[in-house]
């Protein structure tokens, strides 16, 4: 009797626990619904509290703002199942390069109906805009903009004997070059702090391929042309994709680089060269290396010729009401609570979020801070990658796997060319 | 055997029936679902739905990749069961010795088995990294290479990589197993067969290999199973790349619904791999001494 | 049962050695890394400079420490629950014969071929129309689901093995058909049902894709997807972080381990040798 009657209490148990879990959950259903990933990542969790604690002082408790979070790389589809269903949905942060998929299905909202024209072009910059931008509709209030820079050491380069400007493709693989032969880390018996000139992306479609496509923009190719279709064998890619296979013959480019192992070496020290966006300064930030100036400073990248604009991957986060959220204008409430001055200056404060308005970009604070000034000019040169639509992923891993092939030898750059073409049109 | 009386019969099935609803639930109603969306070329986050016939299953079979992808998680499959298994089998016969610390160190290593595996994935890319990694700083010391190898970044050693992350995790369990199996072996019989002068190897392979073979294929066909299935380590330290070396038919599934949201193509490829593997249980089925 | 030959001794010592070594050196490696502090982080050396700090750091992380409560209420109930659902039907398929018996565990063996990723796409707009997104008995509910092929037929072996005169023994001394089951027969069966209970634990335990997908409120949250959010981002990953929380919470899963581990391996003993 025992031991049957153990049994049969923990089964009773653990089902009763099912349900007592299920009820306390009905109070979320109430107020906003803020998705983001920031709010969960150790660096930021605070200062998002901060953010969504300091607009619900103000509110009535029917229009508190709750979070979910979901890891940001997994933020365009969680945001587009959530988006399709019933749960309570309002606001979301989105990464730039998320606008034209959740834009292409139907989850936005437009905010120029709840925001008004002029909201747009009174208070940000054109290129800021446009990102929020997809055909023709606004869907986005930019909340940081700024493109993908070079992020150069200047204390390698100078124990490598490079004292010129990089300008030019010229002088970049000038400089690698340099520091490949030079610096005395790479020549002494010690495997171990040898540094890399250029800590370019290969590993992973979602880092290669955009980064990549500022090369092909660089050299005068690009992925599709104006009429849609792919121009990945042109000659102009051919050359990118050479010169890109040349770079790792000499050694001057790893295989298996992500992002994560390129901020890692960085930090360490052992990079020359990496392209990132502004809020990689929490990851490179090495104390024991003394003030940041001494060992990164952005750049624009380096053009082809003399007098070519430089190109820059676009970079952002926007911030999107989603389009059968019945409390569209307390979502608009919060998103101009979220871009003030007082919340966008603490957020720069906190962790170096550049804010979007043009008055706050304007503000002291701002224009003192070193990192900052690096991408405050050059905030209107990103171009969004020219693979972000609802075949992102798709197209990135076509790219980086003939990339990858072309590195390791399996093909040569015309065959790599002709097999990206017809992959991306037999999608 | 209790079949004449009806309250029996009933009994049966009363007893079958919370997994039965469970999985009716939770697997039946999901299957079937993804059998008639790769008829389809539903997305995963646009308002597609249209029926398109076989145009999925054309497709993939005119996918120059779907081929390599059979072979690469055969591969993969095969490495990550032998090795473990290998490696479970010597452990447990060390083990078996009941030495003053076994327990303990038996204890220590099922703790691999339970480290979170995203864990295991980042320590082993750690591991492996080809610029700070201990892989290579050890070999380098020891002088047997002088300048880094990048790991992750060829196609054959990031498969080594994977496996050997997917060894650590995974050979407690086959250790477990095989202990287990051992400590069943009758000590008599070894003592006989000694009597009559058999060494070592002899009353391994006459004696011992034959009492836990009942275990040795159980756990080799859940094995199997498992690394068919498996995805986490993979998917942390190389996502199927460079160049789509590891990626396994999990993978693939995986990043064509997630990633790519083409979701009757990720059906498709499903229901061939469901096809595959129906087989393989099948055979299994077959094998089993069963009393009907 | 082996001899202690010169050949066996080598075998022994070369293999404790080298296993050994492959086996602790990570787990060295990963504790090591869990007290360095940050400036160490990549240098190749071991317990030079102690700092716990990443350790306090992770203790005192509340998000954290919910992660690993709801992880470990999670493993045990799904555990739990499928032990007890995995024992009633593999009782039923062994001591039991009726129509479409074969059938059934025939399909519910057969569903282990079927990806898990793609069950959750069917699996999730199914979900949502019952209102149980983001509600942790969901995911208990798909574990339980997911073990129970291998659960049921391990259990059946097990309870093959018990023999029938037993059942019958019962029978005449009065006993209903649900008083053997659970006063005589399941004990006997016990050892295996541990087993089965510790494979559904670890798979509770570590599973990531289903949790990320089904459980999106941080109080919420699993230990493996909790993990993901915590120490990886896009401003970029946290390896002591991991390394550290790693260490914490294998330790309590660890030492349950360490003293269960007798059952488990006396589990895999009876009755599995003759299979």
């Amino acid at each position: 009797m025992k031991k049957s009657l153990i049994v049969l209490s923990i089964i009773a148990l653990a089902a009763s626990s099912l349900f007592a879990s299920g009820e306390k959950e009905t109070a979320l259903q109430e107020g906003l619904t803020f998705s983001n990933w920031s709010g969960s990542e150790e660096s930021s969790k605070e200062i998002f509290k901060w953010m969504i604690d300091s607009f619900n002082e103000n509110q009535p408790s029917e229009n508190h703002v709750v979070q979910i979070n979901w890891p940001w790389g997994d933020t365009e589809s969680q945001l587009a199942l959530r988006a399709q269903g019933k749960e309570q949905y309002d606001i979301a942060q989105i990464d730039i390069r998320m606008l034209p998929a959740l834009a292409g299905a139907g989850v936005l909202a437009d905010l120029s109906d709840i925001f008004g024209e002029s909201f747009f072009s009174d208070n940000f910059a054109p290129g800021s805009i446009s990102v929020g931008n997809y055909n023709g509709v606004q869907y986005g209030v930019p909340w940081t903009v700024a493109p993908m820079g070079m992020i150069v050491n200047p204390q390698i380069l100078k124990d490598s004997g490079v004292d010129f400007d990089i300008v030019t493709i010229a002088d970049f693989e000038k400089a690698m070059e340099m520091v490949k032969n030079n610096h005395p880390a790479n020549n002494d018996s010690d495997a171990g702090n040898d540094i890399l000139p250029f800590a370019a992306m290969t590993k992973d479609g979602g880092t290669c391929a955009p980064d990549f496509i500022v090369w092909l923009w660089t050299f005068g190719a690009s992925v599709f042309d104006e009429n849609g279709n792919c121009v990945l064998d042109s000659d102009e890619a051919i050359e990118t994709i050479n010169w890109f296979k040349s770079l790792s013959d000499r050694g001057y480019i790893q295989g298996a680089m992500g992002r994560g192992d390129a901020r890692t070496l960085y930090k360490e020290g052992r990079v020359a060269f990496y392209n990132d966006a502004l809020l990689a300064k929490g990851a490179i930030t090495n104390e024991t290396f003394g003030s940041i100036e001494t060992y990164a400073k952005p750049q624009v990248n380096p053009v082809l010729n003399e007098g070519d604009t430089p190109k820059a991957s676009g970079w952002g986060h926007l911030l999107v009401i989603i389009d059968r959220s019945p409390k569209k204008a307390e979502a608009k409430a919060f998103i101009e609570h979220l871009i003030s001055e007082d919340v966008a200056l603490k957020y720069f404060d906190e962790i170096g979020m550049l804010p979007s308005k043009k008055s706050v970009l304007n503000s002291n604070e701002v224009k003192n801070d070193y990192w900052s000034n690096s991408w405050t000019p050059i905030l209107d040169g990103g171009r969004l990658a020219e693979t972000a639509g609802q075949n992102y992923s798709a197209y990135n891993s076509i790219i980086v796997e003939n990339l990858q092939a072309v590195l390791s030898g399996s093909k040569t750059s015309e065959k790599a060319a002709a097999d990206m073409v017809s992959r991306i049109e037999n999608l | 055997m209790k079949t004449i009386s009806k309250n029996s019969t009933l009994m049966a099935w009363f007893l079958v029936l919370p997994a039965l609803l469970i999985f009716a639930l939770m697997i039946l109603y999901p299957f079937a679902n993804s059998i008639f969306t790769s008829f389809t070329n539903k997305n995963l986050i646009f308002p597609k739905n249209d029926f398109v016939g076989f145009e999925n299953y054309i497709k993939l079979f005119k996918d120059p990749n779907t081929l390599p992808l059979l072979f690469t998680t055969i591969k993969f499959v095969f490495f990550s069961t032998i090795c473990p298994f290998t490696l479970g089998l010597i452990w447990a016969i060390l083990m078996n010795e009941k030495f003053k610390a076994s327990e303990f160190m038996r204890g220590l290593t099922l703790v691999n088995w339970i480290i979170p595996g995203i864990a295991i994935g980042f320590l082993w890319n750690w591991i492996y990294n080809g610029d700070y990694g201990i892989l290579n700083a050890l070999l380098n010391k020891m002088g047997i290479i002088d300048s880094n190898i990048i790991w992750l970044a060829g196609k054959q050693t990031s498969m080594v990589a994977v496996v050997t992350a997917r060894t650590w995790q995974m050979f407690p369990w086959y250790m477990a197993f095989i202990m287990g199996g051992l400590q069943g072996v009758p000590n008599e019989l070894c003592e006989a067969s000694r009597i009559d002068g058999a060494n070592n190897i002899q009353v391994f392979t006459h004696i011992i290999i034959p009492t836990i073979k009942p275990v040795l294929i159980l756990i080799l066909i859940l094995g199997t199973i498992s690394n068919l299935q498996h995805f986490d380590l993979i998917n942390v330290m190389t996502d199927g790349g460079p160049e789509r070396a590891t990626s396994t038919f999990a993978i693939e599934v995986y990043k064509k619904a997630f990633k790519e949201y083409n979701l009757g193509r990720a059906a498709a490829l499903g229901v061939i791999w469901a096809i595959l593997l129906g087989s393989f249980s099948f055979i299994y089925l077959r094998n089993l001494k069963e009393d009907n | 049962m082996f001899q202690k030959s010169l050949g066996f001794r080598i075998f022994f010592w070369t293999f404790i050695i080298l296993i050994g070594f492959f086996a602790f050196f990570p787990q060295l490696w990963m504790i090591s890394t869990s007290l360095k502090p940050e400036t160490e982080m990549y240098k190749i050396s071991f317990f030079q400079n102690f700092d716990l700090s990443n350790l306090n750091r992770i203790l005192h992380n509340s998000d954290f420490l919910g992660y690993l409560r709801n992880g470990m209420m999670v493993a045990i109930i799904s555990s739990l629950l499928s032990t007890a659902v995995s024992a009633f039907a593999g009782y039923s398929f062994s001591k039991f014969r009726y129509k479409g018996r074969t059938q059934v565990m025939a399909i519910i063996l057969i569903s282990q071929a079927f990806p898990q990723g793609l069950l959750l796409v069917s699996l999730y707009p199914m979900l949502q129309n019952m209102g149980m997104i983001d509600k942790l008995p969901s995911i208990i509910l798909a574990y339980v689901a997911l073990t129970l092929p291998i659960g049921t037929w391990t259990l059946k072996a097990y309870f093959d093995q018990i023999p029938n005169s037993i059942m019958e023994a019962a029978c005449i001394d009065g006993a209903s058909d649900f008083t053997t089951m659970i006063k005589i027969v399941m004990p006997l069966a016990f050892p295996g049902m541990t087993t089965i209970a510790i494979y559904s634990f670890v798979w509770a335990w570590n599973d990531l894709l289903y949790a990320l997908t089904l459980i999106s409120t941080t109080a919420k949250r699993t230990l493996a997807s909790g993990m993901i959010f915590t120490f990886t981002g896009e401003g970029g990953n946290d390896w002591i972080g991991m390394m550290a929380a790693s260490v914490i919470a294998s330790i309590p899963v660890a030492i349950m381990f360490v003293f269960l581990q007798r059952f488990f391996v006396a589990g895999l003993t009876a009755g599995a040798v003759k299979g």
